[in-house]
């Protein structure tokens, strides 16, 4: 029989990562007295997540802010060592063989870039090919089929430096497809980004992944980028998976969730969000049909399940009822999936 | 080996980017050099010879010295520890290159600029403004192959203090340390003949005088023959291997309490 080391390029099995940090204290004392301090607490980033990935597959990993997604990343790429648990990436330890598995990978981190800033990015293109030992023919035919989907050679010659964030990104994946990895890591590829943008970055990750069956991890909290290319879907919350499995479920949430969200005029009124829901649970009486919350930028926020109650209904009785001073209309947030799943939206 | 060729290349490219940098430098370095000639020139006052050395061979010493002292600086302990703090780092430890090698080949670029732009103009400065007279022939040779060697000692000196920053996250200090001790152990801000004889003792032993010592003798000391500068490139070797061995394993200690912040 096969080991599952043999069958799937990625096996995780109860991964944990705990990092050490010093308790700072407050003020110039405070910093003062931290120089000899010896008080650190420890806090577990990831927190005993087992997976595999199967060959060809593009998985998507959500989470909030702090999830653990990309420390998890960094633990399959060799960059940090694991404090617990086992990890393999086609077949090797990562953190103990990091150049070896580095050939086999790809990595691209949204909010860095492993290209040369001051240099054209040609010049990055050619030093990688040479670090990663990429033949002449099997160089000239990838940049061939980048120049085919997002005619990359337009910008051979601007200065990373000079680039527009979402041009430095399609060089950046560019560059990480370019050795032809087994696996991609894909760390927040569409990060402040706009649209237009993002949708050739997904054009470009759907067809690579289509054209050379990499595998494919990616990293978002933008719930759209996961809809657009995967199937496969891992919610990750405070180190911890809480969904692994197909995206259909969790699209059947996302699809039928979406978020008014407004300001008023006077927010002073005590008890305010309790009173909203109230009078909405009484008009709306379905249950779980609307929840009311408050963001942390000040905006109230109405979760409206859309097969029990129109958006249009909700939005009519709170304006004719409420001093609205600014309304937006949203697809539902990654945290509220989050809150949703443990409320039980999948059982 | 091509990877890191062309690593170097680009490190090459990327630093004539800032040129200004290196004429800056080379002002600064040939503004310290006039007034080394100056102070030591009120230290020997009337005197031919102190500790045997006389003025034109004691100014030659400390500024061909700082001049290499400048040569050399390609601030690669800094680089690592704003690598740490700003978590730049995973870019590089995602390469299938070795770490070390990898931050070698990429601080070519600032050596070999340094030469051309402040080390070569320098010496030009030296001979042709200061009268400075080096002794031409075999030495020559053996003086470059001795400051590749001086080169390579420093590299890893920084390499190691750039891994002490892994942990400490922090650089000035222990940079700036590093390099008053290097300056004065080595005998490049003042000739290692004018130790009191217990501080030569210890300067002896260490291997700071390999930087700069060994190669300056072999150049500028006229008494001295090929054996001399046998002895002195082995010592040279001997303390790079204990080095690099030492780095090696602490490398790899220290890149265990990587935490990479952010990102």
């Amino acid at each position: 029989m096969m080991s599952d080391q043999e069958i799937f390029p990625v096996v995780v099995k109860d991964l944990t990562k705990k990092f050490r940090i010093l308790n700072r204290r407050e003020g110039l004392s405070g910093a003062f007295k931290d120089l000899f301090s010896r008080d650190y607490k420890t806090t577990t980033a990831v927190d005993g997540i087992s997976f595999s990935l199967n060959e060809g597959e593009i998985v998507g990993f959500v989470g909030p802010n702090g999830a653990g997604k990309s420390t998890t990343i960094k633990m399959l790429t060799g960059v940090l060592e694991p404090t617990g648990g086992t990890v393999t990436v086609n077949g090797l330890v990562p953190f103990r063989n990091r150049a070896k598995n580095a050939k086999n990978i790809g990595v691209v981190f949204g909010q860095r870039t492993q290209l040369w800033w001051d240099l054209p990015v040609i010049e990055s293109f050619k030093v990688l090919k040479e670090i990663y030992k990429v033949p002449d023919e099997q160089y000239e035919a990838t940049m061939a089929t980048f120049n085919e989907l997002v005619n990359i050679r337009e910008l051979y010659n601007k200065q990373v430096r000079t680039m527009s964030l979402g041009q430095r990104m399609l060089c950046d994946i560019v560059a990480a497809f370019l050795h032809n990895p087994k696996i991609i890591f894909l760390d927040e590829p569409t990060i402040g980004l706009d649209i237009s943008v993002k949708t050739k970055i997904r054009t470009l990750i759907l067809e690579l992944n289509r054209l050379r069956k990499t595998t494919i991890i990616l990293t978002t909290h933008d719930i759209a980028d996961i809809e657009a290319l995967c199937r496969r879907i891992v919610i990750i919350d405070k180190g911890r998976i809480i969904y692994d499995g197909d995206l259909a479920r969790v699209s059947s949430i996302i699809g039928d969730f979406r978020t008014l969200r407004l300001t008023f005029d006077q927010v002073h009124v005590p008890d305010f969000i309790p009173a909203l829901q109230k009078d909405l649970g009484e008009q709306f009486s379905a249950e779980g049909a609307v929840t009311v919350g408050e963001d942390e930028d000040g905006w109230i926020s109405i979760i409206v399940q859309e097969d029990l109650v129109s958006m249009i209904d909700v939005l009519s009785h709170v304006s004719r009822n409420y001093p609205v001073k600014d309304i937006k209309i949203e697809e539902i947030r990654t945290e509220d999936v989050i809150r949703k799943i443990y409320e039980g939206a999948l059982t | 080996m091509k990877g890191y060729l062309g690593m170097a290349r680009c490190s090459i490219m990327a630093n004539i980017v800032y040129r200004a940098h290196f004429f800056f430098t080379l002002g600064g370095t040939i503004l310290g050099i006039t007034l080394q000639f100056f102070l030591w020139k009120a230290i020997y006052g009337d005197a031919l010879l102190i500790k045997g050395m006389s003025f034109e061979d004691t100014f030659l010493w400390v500024a061909l010295s700082s001049t290499i002292f400048t040569m050399f600086k390609t601030y690669v302990d800094w680089e690592m520890c704003y690598s740490i703090i700003e978590g730049s780092i995973t870019q590089t430890l995602i390469k299938p290159t070795d770490y070390q090698l990898y931050m070698l080949s990429s601080r070519i670029g600032d050596l070999l600029l340094n030469t051309v732009i402040i080390a070569l103009p320098t010496i030009v400065v030296l001979i042709a403004g200061f009268h400075a007279a080096i002794p031409i022939g075999i030495n020559l040779l053996f003086f470059v192959l001795s400051l590749i060697l001086s080169f390579l000692l420093s590299f890893t000196l920084e390499f190691i203090v750039g891994l002490i920053s892994f942990r400490t996250n922090s650089i000035w200090g222990i940079s700036t340390t590093k390099d008053v001790i290097i300056m004065v152990m080595s005998g490049a801000v003042v000739p290692l003949a004018f130790f009191p004889d217990w501080l030569r003792g210890v300067a002896d032993v260490l291997p700071f005088r390999a930087m700069y010592d060994v190669p300056m003798r072999i150049l500028l000391s006229e008494n001295i023959g090929v054996m001399d500068y046998a002895k002195g490139l082995g010592f040279q070797i001997l303390w790079i291997t204990v080095l690099v061995v030492l780095s090696r394993i602490y490398f790899k200690q220290a890149i265990k309490v990587v935490t990479v912040n952010g990102g």
